[in-house]
């Protein structure tokens, strides 16, 4: 091996971190202080720096001949024998964790050598806030024409391997929504966060890593598992990591665990969890082996990467910025526009007197200052778990930067006792089928009708709505499409019961107001 | 020439054939044995000599489980009832590979760990009975072919 500055100064960070191993890029930032961020994939596009060195890297090692232990095939092969059997990798018990922290962290480290970038770090899929497939997995070539490395569509094992969970359909709430999350954080110890010790361990024996006969929480049995089996093609298979999206799955259970821990609870002090050796089961960079033990494994920092988790011992006074959006959306909601510098408002009225129906949805084109969309669709998401950190933290994180909303005033309805009136963003083929888990879904609102009043001809003023776009935008823009200087505000009725009579809207005008806090 | 093969194949389909049979009626008549049509169904008790329940919980044991005849995924339903109420959810699971598994000892079964309601955890520490239904459910698709067999449920 080449001795280079780099790994000179690679050997001395890890050494100093307290970390048995070699070879190890990436450790730079870490001498300096801060390790590369792990960061959600949501608002990341396509040809942004973190999922173009992915995807690059995957390219790379896919590209690797099967028998190179550090391809695509032979990092694989760690995980699985074949689609039957596990090789190396515990489930079931409560080697899971530690285990594929060490497994995700070998490409995470192959991936800054191959890239020459040791800034890179593992995004993650965050399937609480973003429960549909990440987009960037999903079409064959990337927006530039290029082969897309992360789409799956490969034969091997005499059979064809692809995904068969639609695009445009959410992970279901039951496997991976935020009553599952609080349910995972709750664990009050790590055997029953993490999964038990297999029954009847009594020794250090590489064996039991691989008995399956611990207790599954929730984490395991229900998002880990449940993503795994829906997403089809590999992944439900042990042979799962030959699909790019594994380790983006994997990376958010890794999460999760820093954030049960950083919510003050310990992992198991238990010998047999502690000091087992995952002997020979990982490799460096340079193909040697990485044999980390348990213990060396319960911090992310050490190893070279963060989540960024907030602290929580902030204190609660300190949000300013949560509070100066609260004062500008009080005046905002007052249909007033506050002479502030950080508020820009843009207003249209539908054309004609049209109203949008089922078949026919209305769209209000509104003209807005580009730069501003570009503002928002960059802004960095709150990732789900940080309110368990520290509620007002994530507040005032999610309070923080460019934010948008739509102000809907004066919407006339017909039928609003048997109509949900949803709202999308740009979204070119609209219509009834369009699901809410769409990225250009905004919200939805209905009417409340009292008295024999509702619907334009009703005695009533008609009812206004506020509605955050900020989501919406940065889903749609995530695609990396240039915005326009134009938004395309939408609105179709749906009915609330399958055969009920739909209505229809019309908004007296709308304002899409762009704050900075 | 084919006919004394037919001759001799014959009685060993036939065999395989009741075999097959047999083991099928057997498995639609256990208790333990649950398909998309057909939960498994058991009653388990604490027993009189367990410690104090501290975080009351049930673990679903299972020894054998066989994806769908498709490849679509099925998820795992348990729900409890307790005597003179109706049944209700404790959990959800998945079994991961999505694989053929079996565990012919009973003591390497997959385990899934739930914390029972408190109603339920009641009942249970006054020794009563509980009844776990325990229904494979089709995420996608008809989930046809997929099928499992509870090794034990207990009550710690």
């Amino acid at each position: 091996m080449v001795i280079s500055r780099r790994n000179v100064m690679l050997q001395g960070a890890v050494i100093g971190a307290g970390v048995i191993a070699s070879s190890i890029p990436g450790m730079k930032a870490l001498a300096a202080g801060q390790p590369p961020e792990r960061r959600t994939l949501e608002g990341l596009a396509w040809n942004d720096p973190i999922v173009a060195t992915y995807r690059d890297a995957v390219g790379l090692l896919k590209q690797k001949s099967a028998a190179d232990k550090t391809g695509w095939a032979g990092l694989a092969a760690i995980h699985g024998l074949n689609p039957g059997a596990y090789k190396f990798c515990p489930h079931g018990n409560w080697y899971f964790l530690p285990w594929h922290r060490a497994y995700i962290l070998t490409y995470e480290r192959i991936i800054r050598q191959l890239t020459n970038n040791d800034d890179f770090a593992l995004p993650y899929w965050d399937w609480t806030t973003n429960p549909t497939m990440p987009e960037v997995f999903l079409d064959p070539k990337t927006k530039d024409g290029k082969p897309n490395w992360l789409y799956v569509d490969d034969n091997d094992f005499q059979q064809d391997w692809k995904r068969t969970w639609p695009a445009t359909d959410p992970m279901p709430s039951r496997f991976v929504g935020p009553a599952v999350l609080q349910d995972i954080l709750q664990a009050p110890d790590y055997e029953s966060f993490g999964t038990s010790r297999p029954r009847g361990q009594d020794s250090l024996d590489a064996s039991w890593v691989l008995k399956r006969t611990g207790l599954q929480g929730t984490l395991e049995r229900l998002p880990h598992n449940m993503v795994h089996n829906s997403i089809g093609g590999w992944m439900p298979s042990a042979m799962s990591p030959r699909d790019p999206i594994f380790f983006m799955h994997h990376c958010n259970l890794d999460r999760l665990w820093a954030v049960w821990n950083s919510l003050g609870n310990s992992n198991s002090d238990d010998h047999f969890w502690k000091d087992m050796t995952f002997t020979d089961n990982f490799v460096n960079p340079d193909g040697s082996s990485y044999s980390p033990k348990v213990s060396e494994l319960a911090s992310p920092e050490t190893l070279g990467y963060t989540y960024g988790l907030p602290s929580t011992s902030i204190v609660a006074t300190s949000f300013p910025n949560l509070i100066a959006l609260q004062g500008k959306l009080v005046t905002l909601h007052a249909s007033g526009v506050p002479k502030s510098p950080d508020v820009k408002t843009f207003t249209a009225s539908p054309s004609g007197l049209d109203f949008g129906t089922i078949s026919n949805p209305l769209t209000v084109p509104v003209s807005v200052d580009a730069g501003l969309i570009a503002a928002v669709s960059r802004r960095r998401p709150v990732s789900s778990g940080t309110e368990f950190l520290n509620f007002a933290a994530a507040r005032e994180q999610r309070a923080t930067g460019a934010r948008v909303f739509a102000f809907v005033r004066d919407v006339a309805t017909t039928q609003p006792q048997n109509t949900e009136f949803r709202v999308f963003l740009d979204h070119p083929g609209l219509n009834a089928q369009t699901p809410v888990s769409d990225p250009g879904y905004v919200g939805s609102f209905g009417i409340f009708v009292h008295g024999e009043h509702g619907g334009h001809g009703g005695g009533d003023a008609n009812p206004s709505f506020a509605l955050d776009l900020t989501g919406a935008m940065q889903r749609v823009y995530a695609g990396g499409q240039p915005p326009s200087g134009k938004i395309d505000l939408q609105f179709i009725p749906v009915p609330i019961a399958p055969n009920d009579p739909v209505g229809t809207l019309r908004p007296g005008a709308v304002e899409i107001a762009f704050v900075n806090a | 020439m084919a006919n004394t093969r037919m001759r001799r194949i014959a009685p060993v389909c036939t065999l395989v054939l009741s075999f097959w049979c047999s083991t099928s009626h057997a498995q639609e008549n256990d208790p333990l044995f649950a398909t998309v049509d057909k939960p498994a169904i058991i009653t388990a008790t604490r027993r009189a000599s367990a410690a104090p329940i501290g975080r009351p919980e049930v673990i679903v044991g299972i020894s054998r489980y066989h994806p769908s005849a498709d490849g679509s995924p099925v998820e795992v339903v348990v729900d409890g009832r307790v005597e003179g109420g109706s049944d209700r959810e404790i959990g959800r699971f998945g079994v991961t590979p999505d694989r053929e598994f079996v565990a012919d000892d009973p003591s390497d079964a997959q385990r899934f760990r739930f914390a029972l309601p408190p109603d339920f955890a009641a009942h249970v520490g006054a020794g009563e009975a509980l009844t776990v239904t325990v229904r494979l459910v089709a995420v996608r698709g008809s989930g046809k072919g997929a099928s499992l067999r509870v090794a034990d449920v207990e009550l710690p």
